[in-house]
């Protein structure tokens, strides 16, 4: 047992507004600089839709992830085989095109422009060229399924459905979508830390957070090739490539990175969990099928002795493991199988989860009322517009079974709360609706606690990083202990 | 050094006191005479200069050597005679002193009384169509000279050698013929210009080669040009077509962008 500890994510789509702060509050604290305008590293997507960068989940086309041959992991990207031959060329990146030309606008113009028979507009300005553009396209194009006849119909997800399904979905009036807000998912095995030719990319052993160090980075662009989610960016001006780094100085200080702490919904839990490393390799080798399982199964009971035990062993300080304890991210993936992660079949095992967003409307209309279906509790489920099979394409390698376990689990909750606050459904039924979907009344009140009132401190619970510990292994925190001062860097002027 | 130095003095003395030796002589007679005449080896351009002391009064012989032309423009029989017989080929003024004059007769003296042969007549047979091309090899540098001197084409050219022509620093080769005719092999093979007798000084062509280059050179303009080849270019753009084809057939895979092929063309 090789025990470390992650600081990971559940983001509870139910939750989700769309109202893009997380991405604004990731621009402007990491991203506003030259080479790095189209880059963001958090982005809300609209699902189904094409996302960022365009149709990102089309592996066809980006070659990105892992895949199993010859009963080994391979990277899809770019084998051993033709390693050398790409190390000058990749060639699947998403180029400008898939991305975007960021651009400005020529604000002066409104000011500045000569007296004439029409208003003075703004025209959009190259942020790469400095030359006027069209707009052709942005990072968030099909926002809220804006141009979705061309977009929502190229989702990838779309081929999990039938055709008939894939008709209904895209339907007028019947079109439905969800937000997907998206960031570097700190994957337990990483692909673009794999690709590196330069060893630029490591995983921190501290806090599992995904870095890539810009001293050793070459600017290779196997990263950005091998990322399957597409979360690795070159920056065209530093030629170095850049990705979410967690906000790691604000979770060193204790504080939730920036797309956490300013998330509306509060959609955003983050926390630490313990898992098994010596269980990735062959995690990454089971059949699709049993993804979502292999994946838990990596993640460990923070509350067994044994494994306390083991994470002392491996120098896990016991204020990481209390910390894990009360994780939010431990309960939704592993107590109450609620979060899933995106695309299990890429076999990164990302560490970012999601709640699958539940239908909001749960009753029936019947002859014009409204009615909760008491023979039928979970049919809403089964009757909504987003496809079950379009959520299992999402979140479980095309597995219903993990999706549906938890669209019941929130869907009991839901029954069981409107069964003690409104009282227009029978607490038996309530209680059978509970059962049947392998939940107890605490563990409903706990959900229905962790997802509608958590506080601040639920939702964050960050580790101590205890950095005035790490230093000491660096330098002695007291060697300028008793001596007068710290000096001077240059001799004191004296006089005018 | 100060005894070579005063051995050197005293040989440049001696040399300055007797004339040029017939060692010397030799030197000038190769670079000078050679290509139209011989020692004994038989009449080229010129007559076989074999015992020409005792045919000719000594004073006759060098002031000829020395100013050929006017013999010829005073009306000398002997001259006349002699242009004649060279096919009114006129030796040409070669600006030899007195001296190298006598060191020449001396040398010719000696050769005669020992019996030795300087200089050949060439080889006069039919060139065959091996000669041409050996000589057209040659010409052209495909085929070393076994002396080791450098091929013709580096400074000369003529009609139809080598794919880019030839080199611009001597003349052109085309009219050789006409101005050598049948002592042209000679004339490359013991060449009088200044400029080529140094680079062959060492690297002399053999009779053999010289008179196959000459072959060659004589056939230059008389032969049909060469057959264009056909095969050569038309295989060269089927291969490229093919080589292309190949290329796309390989790269069918290739990442053809995503964006671009989602958005219709406005």
């Amino acid at each position: 047992m090789d025990i470390r500890s992650q600081i990971s994510m559940v983001f509870h789509l139910d939750k989700c507004i769309g109202c893009h702060t997380c991405s604004i509050a990731c621009k402007n604290v990491w991203t506003d600089r030259k080479g790095a305008e189209y880059m963001w590293w958090n982005n809300v997507e609209t699902k189904p839709g094409t996302g960022f960068p365009t149709k990102w989940e089309d592996q066809e086309a980006y070659r990105g992830g892992w895949e199993v041959a010859d009963g080994k992991l391979r990277l899809k990207s770019s084998g051993k085989g033709n390693y050398l031959k790409r190390i000058f060329y990749q060639p699947n990146m998403p180029t400008l095109e898939e991305y975007y030309e960021p651009w400005t606008y020529d604000y002066e113009n409104l000011f500045n422009a000569p007296e004439g028979d029409d208003q003075p507009t703004a025209r959009p300005v190259s942020k790469i060229t400095g030359e006027y553009m069209e707009v052709e396209s942005g990072p968030n194009w099909d926002d809220d399924l804006g141009g979705s006849p061309l977009y929502a119909r190229n989702d990838p997800n779309l081929k999990a459905l039938t055709e008939e399904q894939q008709l209904q979905l895209l339907s007028i009036e019947q079109l439905v979508m969800f937000y997907l807000p998206r960031i570097c998912n700190h994957c337990l095995n990483p692909s673009c830390v794999a690709s590196c030719p330069s060893g630029a990319l490591y995983k921190r052993g501290e806090d599992g957070i995904v870095l890539v160090n810009q001293e050793v980075c070459r600017g290779w662009r196997f990263c950005v090739s091998a990322c399957p989610y597409k979360k690795v960016f070159y920056n065209w001006n530093t030629g170095k490539s850049e990705k979410c780094i967690l906000c790691y100085p604000r979770v060193e200080t204790g504080q939730a990175p920036a797309c956490f702490h300013s998330c509306v919904g509060r959609i955003r839990y983050m926390g630490v969990i313990l898992y098994d490393a010596d269980k990735i390799a062959d995690a990454g080798l089971r059949p699709d099928s049993e993804l979502v399982e292999a994946h838990r199964e990596m993640i460990l009971d923070p509350h067994d002795p044994a494994v306390i035990e083991a994470a002392h062993r491996a120098g896990i300080s016991d204020a990481v493991v209390k910390s894990a304890q009360q994780s939010p991210v431990y309960k939704f993936v592993k107590e109450w199988g609620l979060a899933l992660a995106p695309h299990p079949e890429y076999r990164t095992f990302p560490m970012l989860f999601y709640v699958p967003a539940l239908a909001p409307v749960t009753a029936t209309q019947t002859d014009g009322l409204l009615a909760n279906d008491v023979e039928n509790l979970f049919g809403a489920i089964d009757d909504a517009r987003t496809p079950m099979a379009y959520l299992a394409s999402l979140f479980s390698a095309g597995q219903e079974g993990p999706v549906r376990y938890a669209m019941k689990k929130q869907m009991a909750v839901r029954l069981w709360r409107r069964a003690l606050t409104v009282g227009d459904i029978e607490v038996d039924v309530a209680r059978r609706a509970l059962r049947e979907a392998n939940c107890s009344p605490e563990e409903a009140e706990e959900i229905y606690k962790m997802t509608s009132l958590p506080t601040f401190e639920d939702r964050f619970v960050i580790p101590p990083s205890h950095r005035e510990q790490a230093i000491e292994v660096l330098k002695n925190p007291l060697e300028n202990k008793g001596l007068a001062g710290i000096g001077f860097r240059e001799a004191p002027e004296r006089g005018l | 050094m100060l005894r070579t130095f005063s051995r050197t003095a005293w040989c440049l003395a001696l040399a300055a006191g007797t004339g040029l030796a017939a060692q010397d002589g030799e030197a000038l007679f190769r670079k000078s005479c050679m290509s139209c005449h011989t020692i004994g080896g038989g009449v080229k351009t010129g007559p076989d200069l074999k015992g020409v002391t005792t045919r000719r009064p000594r004073e006759w012989a060098l002031a000829f050597i020395q100013a050929p032309g006017s013999f010829i423009d005073k009306g000398d029989p002997v001259a006349l005679q002699l242009l004649k017989d060279a096919n009114n080929v006129k030796m040409p003024e070669l600006g030899i002193t007195a001296a190298e004059a006598d060191a020449i007769l001396k040398l010719i003296d000696e050769l005669t009384k020992s019996g030795k042969v300087l200089g050949s007549k060439g080889i006069d047979r039919p060139p065959t169509p091996l000669d041409l091309q050996k000589g057209k090899a040659m010409f052209e540098g495909r085929l070393r000279f076994a002396g080791g001197g450098p091929a013709c084409l580096s400074c000369h050219s003529a009609s139809g050698s080598g794919t880019f022509g030839g080199g611009r620093l001597g003349p052109q080769l085309n009219a050789a013929p006409g101005k050598y005719g049948k002592n042209l092999a000679t004339t490359i093979e013991n060449p009088a210009f200044p400029s080529m007798v140094n680079v062959f000084a060492k690297k002399a062509l053999t009779p053999e080669e010289a008179f196959q280059v000459a072959a060659y050179l004589h056939s230059v303009g008389t032969q049909p040009p060469p057959r264009k080849d056909i095969v050569f270019p038309i295989v060269g753009f089927v291969g490229l077509l093919g080589s292309l084809a190949l290329g796309g057939h390989l790269g069918r895979k290739r990442f053809r962008g995503v964006r671009k092929n989602l958005v219709p063309k406005a």
